[in-house]
């Protein structure tokens, strides 16, 4: 085995220039492929971070069936027991009671459409970001019950300016139609056009008064560290929830509060696959005939080997061994490389600016390119790309195994 | 500008037939016509009571109602006392909102129409478009069946191409001995049942005999339905153009 690893570290370098390119084949797809990924796996980590973080929440809970079929009457109280099960789970950064709930929005001739979001800002401020997305104005205090913030579009389409006076209609959950009178404190832009054309925010307790809905709430979103968290919390919160007999409420995590959003990504993702499957068929072509050249440029020399008394085995350990030399060489540098620009992409995010920037927010992302540096990706890429290295040497590892000494001596 | 020359042309023809088929077979058309004017008149006014069922609650409200045609409609809620003086005034296609809570006017936008109004299985878009179904629908009689141990023409509604019209098609039973309709079923453009709606209990309101309880079952959602029971009603009686005004919307509860 030594003699065949002397040997074939050797052959490797009898050729060097072919072989140099072969090893930076194989770096730079190494390389590429864990950009990729490493960027793949940042910039939708990272959209989805900020998505979540700023509204819906890495996790909800809610009345089971609630997702499907939205409608007042799936509501639970709150707070109570719901309250303390969820302040108790480990890792949550915050919790927000929530009541959503279509309504009508009129300010003198003009009239719209709107979501209604009862919230409690305090609770809101602790784990979530988009009261940071003021417009204009500002924020209600947690004591307000009569002052509204509107999507700045909203506000556009009733020809209403902040401090105007408006009146809410909505049907409640006792079917009676509530109205009440509330005072434009500000707007928000929140780069969706459902929340920009749509959104009124109000207290939690106004909410309550104006829909019938006393001490209930439709929705708890909660705030976890990061999202490699969610799963674990969803499981624990749902335990605790059926522990203490709340088995009417479901626990969803942000794939299924925010369907659109992981369908989003998972088409991506498809397209980042079709791509880097393209480049490993190109790599494993590269390396299948480098391998082939080398091989059967050499089959005299092993013709002799075969002659003298060489095993055939040991002529295929041998071809292999040189594949692996070259192949681990390039995934290594490959992997260094990848790794070093995905780690210094996650600190300094490239970010763009002008028109660029307007068209990404437009559609809700973040002008920002940030990767992850995780070392999952470098070693899934590493064992990829091992695999077609030593999968593209199986034929001329064949052709050796089949080759006769005298026909290996008289090839030309 | 089109409908109005259509209409213009085809209602004094379809008079023509009227007057010439008397005697005669009776054609679709001319039933449902004729159904639709014995309910209607050419004005009204009255009070009913609507009753909404849903799984999660069942509630009743009172209304009064003034009525020219398809045009004009005021209805004013008088009880509970929560909703009491609300109104809904509806002037040809658009409606208006008075709330007397907060007292305040709104019209209710275009993408409001297919909202539950007032909270029943109607949509306010059913209150705009409350159209003549002669104008907007093809008819043939597609059978004679028993609805309610009445004798009844099953008369089927094809939308014309141009019609505005939500539904793909309707049926419509009209009584023969009276010519009142017992039932409707409204089916959608994929063919759906999406409601129906059931015509009962006859009664003799002045010089007319109407249904006095109009049942309509949503078969989109399980349980909901929503009754609206005649209490008093009268019909072409003179009603003042002033009564569908907003300085009448917007006034108290002093008519």
């Amino acid at each position: 085995m030594n003699l065949l690893l002397k040997l074939g570290w050797r052959n490797v370098w009898r050729n060097k220039r072919r072989s140099i390119l072969t090893i930076l084949a194989i770096t730079f797809a190494t390389f590429f492929t864990v950009v990729m990924r490493g960027l793949g796996i940042g910039v939708w980590e990272y959209n989805v971070q900020n998505t979540v973080e700023l509204f819906s929440g890495y996790l909800q809970v809610q009345r089971s069936g609630y997702q499907d079929n939205p409608s007042l009457n799936k509501s639970f109280p709150f707070p109570g027991s719901i309250e303390e099960i969820v302040r108790a789970e480990e890792g949550i950064k915050g919790y927000a009671p929530r009541i959503l709930a279509d309504g009508l929005i009129s300010y003198r001739e003009n009239s719209s459409g709107a979501a209604i979001f009862g919230i409690d800002p305090n609770k809101e401020r602790q784990g979530f970001r988009f009261h940071q997305r003021l417009n204009g104005g500002r924020f209600f205090e947690s004591h307000s019950r009569d002052e509204v913030v509107l999507g700045y579009k909203l506000l556009d389409n009733l020809k209403a300016r902040i401090g105007d006076t408006l009146v809410i209609l909505a049907q409640g959950r006792d079917g009676v139609m509530g109205n009440l009178r509330f005072r434009i404190s500000g707007t928000m832009k929140l780069g969706s056009p459902e929340f920009d054309a749509m959104a009124a925010f109000m207290h939690l307790n106004a909410a309550q008064e104006l829909l019938a809905m006393e001490g209930r709430v439709n929705v708890v979103a909660v705030s976890v560290v990061d999202l490699k968290a969610v799963d674990k919390a969803v499981e624990h919160l749902a335990g605790s929830l059926q522990r203490a007999q709340l088995d009417n409420l479901a626990v969803l995590p942000w794939e299924e509060v925010l369907p659109e959003l992981k369908q989003a990504m998972d088409f991506d993702k498809i397209g980042d696959w079709i791509f880097l499957w393209t480049l490993i068929i190109i790599v494993t072509f590269g390396i299948l005939n480098t391998v082939l050249m080398s091989v059967t440029e050499r089959f005299r020399e092993f013709g002799v080997s075969l002659a003298i008394g060489m095993q055939p085995k040991k002529l295929v350990t041998l071809v292999f061994l040189e594949t692996s030399v070259l192949a681990l060489i390039g995934i290594v540098t490959g992997c260094i490389t990848g790794q070093l620009l995905n780690m210094y992409l996650e600190t300094h995010p490239i970010t763009f600016t002008g028109e660029f920037a307007q068209i990404y927010e437009e559609y809700g992302f973040l002008p920002q390119i940030v990767a992850a540096s995780r070392i999952t990706i470098v070693l899934t890429v590493a064992g990829l790309m091992l695999l077609i290295a030593l999968l593209s040497c199986l034929y001329p590892a064949y052709r050796v195994s089949k080759l006769e000494p005298l026909k290996g001596i008289r090839y030309t | 500008m089109v409908r109005r020359i259509i209409r213009a042309v085809v209602v004094p023809v379809a008079l023509i037939h009227i007057v010439a088929g008397e005697g005669a077979a009776q054609t679709a058309e001319q039933i449902v016509k004729r159904s639709e004017d014995l309910l209607k008149g050419v004005s009204s006014k009255g009070r009913f009571r609507m009753t909404i069922v849903t799984p999660d609650y069942t509630r009743s409200m009172e209304m009064r109602a003034w009525w020219v045609g398809n045009q004009k409609a005021l209805i004013e809620i008088t009880s509970p006392r929560r909703e009491a003086g609300n109104k809904t005034l509806k002037v040809n296609n658009e409606l208006w909102m008075y709330l007397r809570n907060t007292e305040t006017t709104i019209k209710i936008p275009p993408s409001m129409m297919l909202q539950s109004w007032n909270g029943s299985d109607f949509t306010n878009d059913d209150l705009v478009r409350e159209s003549s179904l002669v104008e907007d629908y093809t008819m043939r009689i597609a059978a004679e069946e028993t609805v309610d141990g009445e004798l009844c023409w099953k008369i089927e509604l094809l939308p014309k191409p141009t019609a505005p019209v939500v539904w793909g098609r309707i049926f419509h039973w009209i009584r023969k001995k009276d010519l009142l309709p017992a039932r409707t079923e409204y089916f959608d453009e994929k063919g759906a049942l999406m409601r129906t709606m059931l015509y009962q209990n006859v009664k003799r309101f002045g010089n007319r005999a109407v249904p006095s309880n109009w049942l309509m079952v949503n078969n989109t959602k399980p349980n909901h339905s929503t009754e609206f029971q005649y209490l008093e009603a009268q019909f072409d009686i003179p009603l003042s153009d002033r009564i569908f005004s907003f300085q009448e919307l917007e006034k108290g509860r002093n008519r």
